[in-house]
């Protein structure tokens, strides 16, 4: 089994800056410091834009990919005509310890205009890294645009659990009260130098109190011969929140199809997903 | 979430020390194929969802939802090449030989006043034969070349003979239940024949709204067994030898009027639908049988054009209306344009009254309805 990510250079260096940085900062004992002034830590301002031509998992010599994945941290902006008017995001970062156990705390601030998409999901179709050439065994794109924070702060925490005698990671998500998003499927049609033929669904999607916890850890198991695999278990330590999806839109129609409103999703603590090979 | 993602690719570096490697070759030489095996269970909660119609804030609520695995739930996932009548077809395989998923709605209501509540328990696949799920890239083929040009989704779903599944709807403590089964013959106790394959239930996205083709089914079978409320045996009901030929679709959209919110929907069976139907009275030690060809055609007039040659229901809509005395409002038809409606015609062929152990009996004849149902008709559902 392979896996292959193709990335852009800009961000293979984005993680090897990522890494000294990481080395130059010293543990501090309290949990969130965001709001504390005179003590160590790093903050970034990260104004990002950049698309990753083809993205894919191999398996059996099939392949499914994901095609021109872009991010654009201020979507509503565009350096390119106006030098310096990209809002960037702010990360505000420290090494922390709760209880036993240690880790990496970020405090992400002023997400004014994400967008994240990609322009086609498809299996043994378009494996150009380029502008998209056809839409053979094409799933379609989607598209998270517009995504806001509404001056909220996303905590992420990511802990080291070994210490605590348990093992693997321990991967916190605290989203602001409030973030909105815009949310686009696209169905394109087969003539790819014309949008006529391309519709969309979607709608306006509103994240409230959403809250995650998970572990992370490798395991061992058994697979279908009764042989001894390895796999990556996620562990559900709490999963919370409210999803609001309004203004639900398919195809030309001027109209809307009404709002769907999810209130106190949970999944509950000790659900778990395992990811084996065979 | 981009919060997330963009800073899951920051601490890549971080997490790739913090976990134990994973040796390759040596996995390489313990798995006989390739692909992933997605092990689970889980439980989710979801204390409310609302559907909102926006105009005139009518509301339909789910109240205390529940989706939870019973045991472990173990699912391969391979990316495959199609094969036979899917030559040329890339897709997404899921298959698992169970499912022990329960689901329960705890109240359903309609503008606050309770329908009352249902769902689904007991779900086994049997452990046999795996519930395949085929999920294929590409939809309709709008152009019409046979191929997967334009994108969308394409499901192909086989279930096995030996699922089985209980459904129940609860009103104030009085229950209706049923077990839902596909098997066709049994050996003893083992289920030796039956199943259900459905195949080309496609998914797109058009000018209209929301387009799902009806799927293709040859021959299959769903048993209604156990169908009774509270101890009171209503009987069992078979419908068998399902014929759905290939054209139909469902289109889902909204109004194209600026502000207006609505699913206004156009539902085409193609013409020559069917299904046989058997009625066992099964109450007592005898079982008699009431038999029947069930079929949907167009009417005679529409036939001889491919635009009509469906039994059909287009222009038509659901609102939910808002008060206390208002409900889920079903229009047949566009009322105002007095555009629409339902057209087609219903048969029940061959109809057959079995007495106890007989193999046959007369035919006592056959009913056939042609229906035209004009705009203006609806269906209101309200609770109370």
């Amino acid at each position: 089994m392979k896996f292959y990510i193709g990335l852009i250079g800009s961000i293979g260096i984005c993680f090897l800056f990522q890494i000294q940085q990481v080395g130059a900062l010293e543990t501090i004992d309290e949990e969130n410091l965001r709001y504390v002034s005179g003590q160590s830590g790093v903050d970034l301002d990260l104004n990002f834009k950049g698309t990753v031509g083809r993205t894919f998992f191999e398996t059996d010599g099939n392949s499914l990919n994901i095609r021109n994945f872009s991010i654009d941290t201020d979507g509503s902006n565009d350096d390119a005509v106006n030098a310096g008017s990209d809002r960037p995001i702010n990360f505000i970062m420290d090494l922390v310890t709760r209880g036993k156990k240690s880790g990496l705390s970020l405090a992400i601030s002023n997400i004014n205009d994400l967008d994240l998409k990609f322009d086609q999901f498809n299996i043994n179709g378009d494996v150009s890294s380029g502008a998209v050439t056809g839409q053979m065994h094409s799933f379609g794109g989607l598209a998270l645009t517009n995504i806001n924070d509404n001056g909220g702060i996303t905590d992420l925490n990511i802990f080291a659990r070994g210490a605590s005698g348990e093992e693997g990671l321990q991967i916190e998500l605290n989203l602001p009260e409030v973030v909105t998003l815009k949310l686009s499927y696209t169905d394109y049609g087969s003539d790819n130098a014309s949008s006529a033929d391309d519709f969309s669904f979607g709608g306006e999607v509103t994240l409230n109190n959403f809250s995650i916890a998970n572990s992370v850890d490798l395991t061992t198991g058994k697979n279908a011969n009764g042989e001894e695999v390895g796999g990556l278990h996620i562990g559900v330590i709490t999963q919370t929140g409210d999803i609001t999806l309004s203004n639900i839109r398919a195809g030309n129609q001027a109209g809307t199809m009404g709002r769907l409103v999810i209130n106190g999703y949970t999944m509950t603590p000790e659900s778990y997903l395992t990811v084996q090979g065979k | 979430m981009a919060a997330r993602a963009l800073t899951t690719l920051l601490m890549m570096p971080l997490m790739a020390n913090a976990l134990e490697r994973l040796d390759d070759s040596g996995m390489s030489n313990v798995v006989a194929q390739e692909g992933v095996i997605l092990r689970s269970e889980y439980e989710i909660k979801i204390d409310d969802i609302q559907y909102f119609d926006e105009d005139n804030y009518g509301t339909i609520s789910m109240t205390d939802v529940n989706i939870a695995t019973r045991a472990q739930q173990v699912i391969d996932v391979d990316i495959v090449s199609g094969t036979n009548d899917r030559l040329g077809r890339n897709g997404i395989r899921f298959s698992n030989q169970e499912l022990p998923i329960d689901f329960s709605v705890d109240i359903m209501r309609i503008n606050g006043k309770s329908i009352g509540g249902f769902g689904m328990r007991n779900l086994t696949m049997g452990g046999v034969e795996p519930l395949v799920v085929d999920l294929w890239a590409g939809g309709y083929d709008l152009n019409n070349n046979n191929l997967a040009d334009e994108s969308g989704f394409t499901l192909d779903i086989t279930i096995p003979k030996e699922t089985s599944y209980d459904l129940y709807y609860n009103d104030d403590g009085t229950q209706l239940t049923m077990t839902i089964d596909h098997c066709s013959a049994y050996t003893g106790a083992t289920c030796t024949a039956g199943g259900l394959s459905v195949k080309g239930m496609t998914f797109d996205v058009t000018d209209e709204g929301l387009r799902m083709g009806v799927p293709q089914i040859e021959s299959g079978q769903i048993n209604i067994k156990n169908f009774k409320i509270n101890d009171s045996v209503i009987n069992d009901i078979t419908l068998k030898n399902f014929t759905i030929p290939s054209g139909g679709y469902i289109n889902l959209g909204a109004p194209n009027i600026a502000g207006a919110s609505a699913i206004e929907f156009d539902t085409y069976l193609a013409s020559g639908t069917g299904f046989d139907f058997q009625f066992f009275d099964s109450s007592d030690s005898d079982v008699q049988e009431l038999n029947a060809n069930i079929s949907f055609t167009a009417l005679t007039s529409d036939a001889g054009n491919s635009a009509t040659n469906y039994f059909y229901a287009k222009d038509s809509s659901i609102n939910i209306q808002s008060g206390s005395d208002n409900g889920i409002l079903v229009a047949l038809g566009d009322a105002s344009a007095g555009t629409g409606g339902l057209r087609g015609s219903v048969s029940a062929k061959d109809i057959v009254l079995k007495p106890v152990n007989a193999l046959s009996a007369p035919v006592l004849g056959s009913i056939k309805m042609n229906l035209e149902v004009l705009p203006g008709s609806y269906l209101e559902v309200m609770g109370h």
